[in-house]
């Protein structure tokens, strides 16, 4: 007798569905899987062998095949644990045959029957509602991540017994979860750091502000101790709110790496990493035998923060390139190609010279070849990537003393709301988000200057020998100014200013 | 005991056969085998020039110099033929001259501690005419490049030569215009003259050599850049020229150690005057202070050197000040502006201390600075900028 349950494996980010077939049958004893398995999956055997016997429904000595379907892509996980194990209660009349049509079931087992959480969960209920599912069994500690997707059942167990009893019709109590993802995206995080504690430092506030307006990259170049990582680590708090499908893109990334907490449905907050300069190329990019994603596309839709970023091995840096430009990673392996989202907003700090003071002639003793050094561990690739440079100068005392705080994340947020209503505005209808993503053809429709504008900027192009690529940024930067002042057409100041902002790293690698 | 070498056209060396072999041998002890300068000086005493020791018996070699020095040319001798050796140097367009050739220069054959050989590219400073080294800090500020830029263009267009280490900064950027005024300059290297260093400085390097400028240094082809080469190279700076013009240096740097050399070898010293709170004036004011000539002016040097602009060409004081096209908001923003980089940011608390009328703000300071580096008045360093001439509206 043949019984099909319905579960789900994983290919990077991507879903698809698994039928699960196990069939209980006469002849010579045994337990036998197929599929093309990982040992994990493979192991699942002795586990649902126990965790039957010890809920007090052991597998009677029978021939037992388990096909996981298709046959031919690789299957890793301990997802099929649960549906193995119910679909054997199945074949034994422990559960009626019609209670699992139309459910998937996703569950790791343990010895004693309990129901333990896996990875990926979100993107596996997402594919299950496109391909028809009506209601899912999961593990109770991933309910709240499974029930962000609306329009499809969620019902959590934390024990196989549970499951048992929903299944044969005896837990009149068991709801399916529902969660307000809207309300949820609402919340206010009280954790954030806020701009007002940065004190002075204008040039890099401003910076900032066309940073998570416009989504620029950006490098913050100054002497230890200026601030560099305070205001880093304020960036997230200015940017606009994640929209219900960027929360579920991000919160898919998180699912499938296993960093969702429980209890935790959605990542509703924007993503703030900060690696350490030791990181390994696969710990960046993603990567491993079966690509997880990497630093750069769990900070998806967030603020990547790079500190001391000459410190940073060069070959790691230059990973870096692809993902700058494409917004994704493209990882390929013998089993496969997989893609990460990587559309991360990158800041960079970084101090001018290996002791840090460059240029104060009183205090920096690095010599000129020790800086170009220092400053070559960063390839032009990169910089050239690069939209917004700022140094940061160091903080006097007086500023310290000084008690006036300064513009508060609120107030920033309300001037980057009018450049982000300017950027919906006009991209209305397209997939494009932010000024940084536009590409030439949508440069050339959206970037209109005003006549003295352009004059200025072709005689910049020639007096500054600025290459194509620059000057696309500087136009794509210069949007964002003016959409910051609610302007429809781009100014000479807003193109003197991103100008500004370009050269500032001039100094340092010509 | 034959008396020391002081003296150049004196001593022993007049001896000297002016040979292309005798060139081979010199190259053979001074370059192939790195004699320093005391055994090339010992090498020869008493013997009619390098040949003549080529040639001394293995014993008499011993005596003269060390044992590893002695084993050393006695290994070179069994690998090298000095002849072919001149023969690949020259191919490299270097030239090979030592104390007593015809165009070894005077003024280097004055000093005690002369080079006993010098190798160059291109051609050796004139000694009939006035020779200026201009000298200052690698990391220079824009106040110091544009005042060496002034000096050296004006005393080229003087025909004055101009001497100096090619290094970064005052060094490069007074050759530089002193090669663009079409005045000839020369560079005095730290390393071998086939070697450029700093990279950085290649196309000068070039010029110079296609020029009738050139490039000179005491140490033999291929010799890497070290720091203990620097300090003697700067004594052949000093030597070669009649007057030391010190542009920007701190108190304890390399420029400051040309300036005791040219002391010691009685070379007139003069600086150029700084802030006293800038640490890179620090050397010039303190050489100031102990009586080194004050050089506000090109014709101050000129002065001192005894000669007359001869009214060929007007040089200019550089402070004199020159009329800018500013506008009015501009001049408000200029009257801020320094020499020092300045960063935007700065530069708006200034203008708003400096200022009770309409507020300066950020983007508005961006906005004219960035048309001012594009009128060629102001330069940008990093996130900063300064200015790079004085001048007055018109």
């Amino acid at each position: 007798m043949i019984t099909v349950i319905h579960s789900a494996g994983l290919h990077g980010l991507i879903s698809y569905g698994v039928r699960v077939e196990v069939d209980l049958s006469q002849g010579l004893p045994g337990f036998d899987m197929v599929g093309l398995l990982g040992s994990e999956v493979r192991e699942a055997k002795e586990r649902v062998k126990v965790a039957m016997k010890n809920i007090g429904m052991p597998i009677p000595s029978a021939k037992i095949t388990v096909n996981l379907s298709p046959a031919d892509i690789r299957k890793e996980g301990c997802a099929y644990d649960l549906p193995i194990a119910i679909g054997l209660m199945v074949c034994l009349g422990k559960v009626p045959k019609g209670a699992t049509a139309e459910t998937l079931l996703i569950g790791e087992l343990g010895l004693n029957g309990e129901v333990k959480p896996v990875r990926g969960i979100l993107p596996m209920i997402r594919k299950a509602k496109e391909d028809g599912i009506r209601r899912c069994i999961i593990p109770k500690a991933n309910e709240a991540e499974g029930a962000v997707v609306d329009g499809i059942e969620i019902y959590g167990f934390d024990h196989m017994e549970a499951v048992v009893a929903f299944l044969n019709g005896k837990a009149p109590s068991a709801r399916p979860i529902s969660v307000d993802l809207s309300a949820l995206l609402r919340k206010e995080h009280s954790d954030v750091d806020d701009f007002a504690d940065v004190q002075g430092q204008e040039m890099i506030r401003r910076a900032a502000i066309i940073a998570a307006a416009g989504f620029h990259h950006m490098l913050m170049i100054g002497p230890p101790g200026s601030g560099k990582t305070m205001i880093a680590k304020r960036i997230p708090s200015i940017l606009p709110r994640m929209t219900p499908k960027e929360a579920l893109e991000v919160s898919s990334v998180y699912s499938v790496a296993g960093l969702i907490r429980e209890g935790e449905g959605l990542i509703t907050q924007r993503p703030f990493l900060f690696p350490h300069h030791t990181i390994t190329g696969n710990a960046l990019v993603g990567g491993g035998q079966i690509p997880k994603p990497g630093v750069i596309s769990l900070a998806h839709r967030g603020v990547l923060f790079l500190d001391e970023l000459p410190e940073f091995k060069r070959p790691v840096l230059d990973l870096l390139r692809q993902p700058m430009e494409d917004k994704q990673v493209q990882i390929s392996r013998k089993n496969g190609t997989f893609l990460f989202p990587a559309d991360t907003l990158y800041v960079f700090a970084m101090n001018p010279c290996p002791c840090g003071y460059y240029p104060d002639q009183e205090r920096c003793r690095c010599s000129e070849a020790e800086i170009h050094r220092y400053l070559s561990h960063i390839s032009g690739p990169i910089l050239d990537r690069i939209d917004l440079m700022c140094e940061v100068p160091a903080v006097t005392l007086q500023q310290l003393q000084n008690n006036e705080r300064g513009m508060s994340s609120a107030q920033m947020r309300e001037v980057i709301g009018i450049a982000r209503k300017m950027q919906e505005k006009r991209f209305c209808g397209s997939d494009l988000r932010f000024n940084a993503e536009m590409n030439h053809a949508q440069i050339r429709a959206f970037c209109q200057m005003e006549a003295p504008a352009a004059k200025l900027l072709e005689s910049l192009f020639s007096s500054m020998q600025m290459s194509v690529r620059a000057y696309h940024r500087v136009l794509k930067v210069a949007r964002t100014i003016a959409d910051l002042e609610a302007s429809e057409k781009i100014c000479e100041k807003h193109i003197t200013e991103a100008v500004c902002f370009r050269n500032a790293g001039e100094r340092y690698w010509r | 005991m034959p008396e020391s070498g002081i003296g150049g056209k004196g001593g022993e060396l007049i001896n000297i056969v002016e040979t292309e072999t005798e060139r081979a041998y010199l190259h053979f002890f001074g370059g192939t085998c790195a004699l320093p300068r005391g055994a090339m000086r010992k090498l020869t005493e008493g013997l009619s020039g390098y040949e003549e020791a080529y040639r001394l018996p293995d014993q008499e070699l011993n005596a003269r110099l060390k044992d590893q020095q002695a084993f050393r040319i006695r290994q070179c001798k069994k690998q090298i033929d000095p002849l072919q050796e001149l023969e690949v140097l020259y191919a490299k367009g270097i030239r090979i001259t030592a104390p007593g050739l015809s165009e070894y220069p005077e003024k280097l054959a004055e000093i005690p501690d002369r080079p006993e050989v010098l190798y160059y590219r291109g051609n050796l400073p004139n000694a009939d005419r006035p020779s200026v080294a201009i000298i200052g800090a690698r990391r220079c500020s824009s106040y110091g490049s544009f005042v060496a830029q002034e000096f050296a263009g004006a005393l080229a267009k003087e025909n004055i030569q101009i001497i100096s280490g090619l290094a970064l900064g005052i060094d490069s950027v007074g050759q530089k215009e002193a090669f663009e005024q079409g005045g000839d300059t020369f560079g005095v290297l730290g390393c071998g003259v086939d070697i450029c260093y700093p990279a950085s400085n290649r196309a000068l390097y070039r010029q110079l050599i296609a020029s009738s400028g050139g490039v000179l240094s005491e140490f033999a082809p291929g010799t890497k850049a070290m720091a203990a080469n620097f300090p003697q190279r700067n004594r052949i700076i000093s030597a070669l020229s009649d007057l030391v013009l010190v542009v920007e240096a701190r108190i304890r740097s390399g420029t400051m150690i040309t300036v005791s050399m040219a002391l010691e070898q009685g070379r007139e010293v003069m600086a150029i005057p700084g802030r006293i709170t800038d640490p890179l004036q620090g050397g010039c004011l303190y050489l100031l202070q102990q009586g080194a000539g004050m050089a506000l002016k090109p014709e101050d040097v000129l002065s001192a050197l005894h000669l007359q602009c001869g009214g060929r060409v007007s040089v200019k004081a550089p402070h004199s000040k020159q009329s800018l096209h500013l506008t009015a908001e501009e001049q408000e923003l200029w009257e801020v502006l320094d020499f020092t980089p300045q960063s935007p940011e700065e530069l708006v608390h200034l203008l708003q201390a400096a200022h009770t009328g309409e507020p300066w703000e950020l983007t508005k300071v961006m906005y004219h600075l960035v048309l001012l580096c594009g009128k060629g008045y102001v330069s940008q360093r990093g996130g900063r900028y300064q200015k790079l001439k004085e001048g007055l509206a018109t």
